[in-house]
């Protein structure tokens, strides 16, 4: 685990370690003119059947091509893929917070102020002799009392503003701890992501050591006992990959596995998408294309399994109905009815919940169904029924597009609002940003319900374990459309609504997000009490919430600071609200709040 | 050269594979020795600096450098001495078993090896 | 520091206004108590589309028509049981990028609103790279929004607020208009109408059910929206 502390970080030599990453790139390209050789000199040269032809001959050319062919994925699979990349994405991970740790920490030098805590728990307090001047000589420094307002005595007899500042003590005091909490947290959160990303790295290299394939059997006395499993094993290699790719065990980012999926050869992806669907789907990193297709295939199947179970239990209750001692007691199958209705109830629940977001993405020919106002189809990237249920289903393609928007919705959010409401305003936004995007450009619109939203808005929204909880995966989502995307990288907006903002600022501060701009909306507060510690740059950070919007009643201590407030530092922009008469939280996207429906188009499309 | 199954044998062309293979399995050590060195350079001083991913790339260098890296240039290595074993002596290589190779190898290594009089193979 | 049984107490404070969960509260959370359904509403709001097109000169003709939603609310929660109509109507590209559209209709359009009395809520200008943008929006007295945009592309929206959901059986087709071939390829109804566009609906009158948007009552719908918010 990452124990870096500040200090370590401000002086690792990052480029040290993009250097070695090079290095090893390098170092794959020689070897691979080793392996080359292998093939072009022996194999079809000095070797070929013209020069030596026998049974002990194909012996030999089929063995060197074993362990060349296996060097070959070696050098992809461990040499480049994991390491080289995993050094050169680490050391620009590194870099990018180092940059932002050298500015934070020169700030918290210039105001006088102190780091003390550990690496993970660092808090920001005024120095002592910050203190003594405040406390002691009444003689705050300037910048603390341009921020309270207060003027700043000019010299030791300057009585009269002495007197004002001692009046003024405790505004100047929480006006300091205003700021050091702000830097607290933008400090608190630059190490959080490197550590994030340290711990990352760490993982795939170890991952790397696991489980790898065997090597071919070496000529001699065992060769003939042990070439056949090997050969057996390789052919299940790929899918063995794409298991512990999927399942997590590999550790690999996104782009690691996208490289992983561009090395294999185009049989092998099909023979993935057809014999793995449920691996291939929900992988970040993989096309989305691919994953469209493989998740049509799973969701289909597992509707079908639904209808299975659904029936099965169904059948079993018509029997305990049928026996008057089964009511409400343990039947002669042994189940209990109670717990069988409850059984059936939940899962009917998702088997309509999946059957409407199939609907709502097939057309009625069984094929991916277009958005017809945008002429874009839909593509299921992801989706499950675990808890209140997960979907991350994109309007246009975001491998292709200039423009990606991921609307992050928020609490009682679920696999029917997905197929329904969710998807209703997540299209609104598609169908905004179409109007307002230039000619020749496309914005894909994802709706991204990749978590389990709260249920309830007391308590459970007023709570940020739901957002910790989201956190990795979104991070991982915008590492993926980064992975996937075909030519230069789309620009990037993570939207989001409600307690969906505190999932993206929680995501942000502490794993990191790859994304060009975040906006929150009607935000119960995102966690961190600054624009800077979200790590994308204080002026891609927007947010909006309408005057009539009871959340902005949302106590700072619940979720964090309101990302509204002037003092947090990023860019707002108006909202209507709709009648004075209604609850305004939820009415961003309606006919009433064309104004900022304009706005979050014009920054979606840039 | 004679042999139940042997068609074809140029051993000029199978010394010339043999080398390349021992050529390989030459550059690959060395190439692979000299970027552990760097990786275990750079992985101590983040080490160092406490970062979790410098005790994680040493291992990572070393089980490459050894088990990949290695287990590749000692595959090239034991095919060119099969190779050379069968150009050497041109035998009938199919009625020339694993088990005698074996015990051949432990008696002599292809000209110029460094273990050209003794078995690298102990396994054998 | 507050204690944690006040945070506690602050966070249901929190909660309850944002859920107004009082009896008064819970009366005007709702969407609204519409006496039109969502199925009832498409007519109307077409009608009172083709009268604005009509007003337009030398009008070029749409592209294409679709019929989208949006969630409504209660509680500040989306309500699965209400939704919120947006037709949207919008040029071609290449007429998109015409002074007509993008000036003319504009102007037009406000001369034509604002002698039916209606109110203007919004309305924008602002520069876009090489691109002059407009907004122009306004609701009649039933409370339909007509909201006339111009940016990349020119489009035209009629919503109309909270609604009951319908049936999808009980939607009837609606002909478009702005020159539109009803079922035609602009005309994209297909979510409504999967089985293809009915064709003894094809020829609904869409004004047959309604009265002029400016009377005192058009078709029969609350006076206004918001009173029932």
């Amino acid at each position: 685990m990452s124990d870096m502390s500040w200090k370590d970080l401000r002086g690792l030599d990052c480029a040290a370690v993009r250097d070695v990453g090079e290095q090893w790139k390098h170092y794959v390209a020689k070897m691979a003119e080793q392996s080359e050789r292998l093939r072009t000199d022996v194999i079809d040269g000095h070797l070929s059947a013209d020069n030596y032809e026998s049974d002990t001959a194909d012996l030999v050319r089929e063995q060197i091509d074993l362990f060349t062919g296996r060097f070959e994925d070696d050098l992809s699979d461990y040499a480049d893929i994991r390491v080289a990349t995993t050094l050169v994405d680490a050391a620009d991970a590194l870099e990018a917070e180092q940059k932002e740790l050298t500015e934070v920490v020169g700030l918290i030098e210039e105001h006088d102020f102190e780091i003390e805590g550990g690496p993970r728990e660092y808090e920001v307090n005024p120095t002592g002799h910050l203190h003594r001047a405040i406390w002691l000589h009444l003689d705050p420094p300037q910048w603390l009392c341009d921020r309270a307002g207060v003027d700043k005595p000019s010299a030791w007899y300057d009585v009269l503003d002495q007197a004002e500042v001692l009046a003024h003590l405790t505004c100047l005091y929480d006006s300091a701890n205003e700021l050091c909490g702000q830097y607290q947290d933008w400090l608190r959160a630059i190490m959080s992501r490197a550590h994030d990303a340290d711990d990352d790295a760490a993982a795939v290299l170890a991952a790397m050591r696991e489980h790898p394939p065997e090597l071919p059997p070496q000529f001699g006395a065992t060769y003939d006992d042990l070439i056949d499993d090997y050969k057996d094993r390789l052919s299940e290699e790929v899918a063995s990959e794409m298991e512990a790719i999927a399942n997590g065990e590999s550790d690999m980012s996104p782009e690691q596995v996208n490289e992983w999926w561009e090395s294999l050869s185009d049989a092998e992806r099909e023979a993935l998408i057809a014999e793995h669907p449920e691996w291939v789907g929900p992988t970040d990193g993989i096309p989305v294309e691919a994953r469209d297709t493989a998740n049509r295939e799973v969701l289909d199947d597992r509707i079908g399994d639904l209808d299975t179970r659904i029936a099965s239990i169904e059948a079993q209750l018509a029997t305990l109905n049928g026996d008057p001692n089964a009511a409400g007691m343990y039947g002669q199958s042994g189940a209990d009815p109670d717990e069988l209705r409850a059984e059936l109830e939940e899962l009917r629940a998702d088997r309509d919940g999946l059957a409407a977001l199939q609907d709502r993405i097939t057309d009625d020919n069984g094929d991916p169904a277009v958005y017809g106002q945008t002429d874009q189809q839909y593509y299921l990237m992801d989706f499950g029924t675990e808890d209140s249920g997960q979907a991350v289903v994109a309007i246009g393609n975001p491998d292709t597009a200039e423009n990606v928007n991921a609307y992050v919705p928020g609490t009682t959010a679920d696999l029917q609002g997905a197929a329904g409401g969710l998807m209703n305003r997540t299209e609104t936004m598609a169908y905004d940003a179409w109007r307002r995007e230039d000619a020749g450009e496309e914005t894909a619109t994802v709706l991204w319900m990749g978590y389990d939203a709260p249920d309830t808005i007391f308590p459970e929204a007023t709570q940020t374990k739901w957002a910790e909880d989201a956190a990795d995966d979104l991070e991982s989502f915008t590492q993926g459309v980064r992975a996937t995307a075909e030519g230069d990288p789309s620009n990037l907006t993570l939207t989001g609504h409600s307690y969906g903002t505190t999932v993206i600022g929680e995501a942000a501060a502490t794993e990191g997000v790859d994304a060009d701009n975040v906006v929150f909306v009607a935000s119960p507060g995102v966690t961190v009490s600054t624009a800077d510690a979200l790590g994308v740059g204080d002026e891609h950070v927007y947010a909006t919430t309408n005057s009539l919007d009871p959340i902005a009643l949302t106590p700072d201590f619940l979720l964090g600071e309101n990302p509204n407030e002037e003092a947090f530092g990023g860019s707002t922009f108006h909202s209507d609200h709709g009648s004075w008469f209604t609850n305004n939280h939820s009415t961003y996207w309606d006919e009433t709040n064309m104004a900022g429906r304009n706005s979050m188009a014009e920054i979606v499309t840039g | 050269m004679s042999g139940a199954d042997v068609f074809t044998m140029d051993p000029g062309e199978v010394h010339k594979s043999v080398e390349t293979l021992f050529d390989v399995e030459s550059e690959v050590e060395a190439q692979t020795g000299t970027l552990a060195e760097a990786t275990g350079s750079l992985a101590q001083g983040l080490t160092d600096s406490s970062a979790a991913l410098g005790p994680a790339l040493a291992e990572a260098a070393d089980w490459w450098k050894t088990l990949r890296a290695g287990g590749f240039a000692g595959l090239c290595g034991n095919t060119g001495e099969y190779l050379a074993v069968c150009a050497e002596e041109a035998v009938e290589v199919d009625d020339y078993n694993a088990g005698d190779f074996a015990s051949y190898a432990d008696h002599d290594r292809y000209p110029g090896r460094d273990n050209e009089h003794a078995s690298a193979r102990p396994d054998w | 520091m507050d204690s944690p049984t006040r945070r506690t107490a602050t966070a249901a404070l929190a909660a309850f206004a944002l859920t107004a969960c009082s009896a008064v509260g819970d009366a005007v959370n709702q969407p609204p108590e519409s006496e039109y359904t969502q199925a009832e509403a498409y007519a109307p709001m077409e009608a009172v589309a083709a009268e604005a097109i009509e007003s337009l000169a030398d009008f070029p003709g749409f592209e294409q028509r679709t019929w989208g939603e949006m969630p409504c609310s209660h509680n500040g929660i989306d309500d699965p049981d209400y939704t919120n109509i947006e037709i949207r109507y919008s040029f071609s590209a290449e007429v998109s990028g015409t002074d007509q559209v993008r000036e003319a209709y504009v102007e037009e359009l406000r001369e034509y609103w604002t002698a039916q009395g209606y109110e203007i809520t919004f309305e924008d200008e602002s520069a876009h790279n090489d691109r002059q943008d407009r907004d122009l929006a306004v609701r009649t007295a039933d409370g339909i929004t007509l909201w006339y945009s111009v940016a990349g592309r020119v489009t035209f929206m009629i919503q109309s607020g909270c609604v009951p959901v319908s049936d999808p059986s009980e939607i009837e087709y609606v002909p478009p208009t702005g020159g539109l071939e009803p079922g035609g390829e602009g005309d994209k109804l297909d979510r409504y109408f999967p089985d293809g566009i009915p064709t003894d609906q094809a020829a609904v009158d869409p004004f047959a059910n309604t009265r002029p948007v400016a009377g005192p009552e058009p078709f029969d719908s609350p006076g206004s929206y918001d009173n029932l918010l």
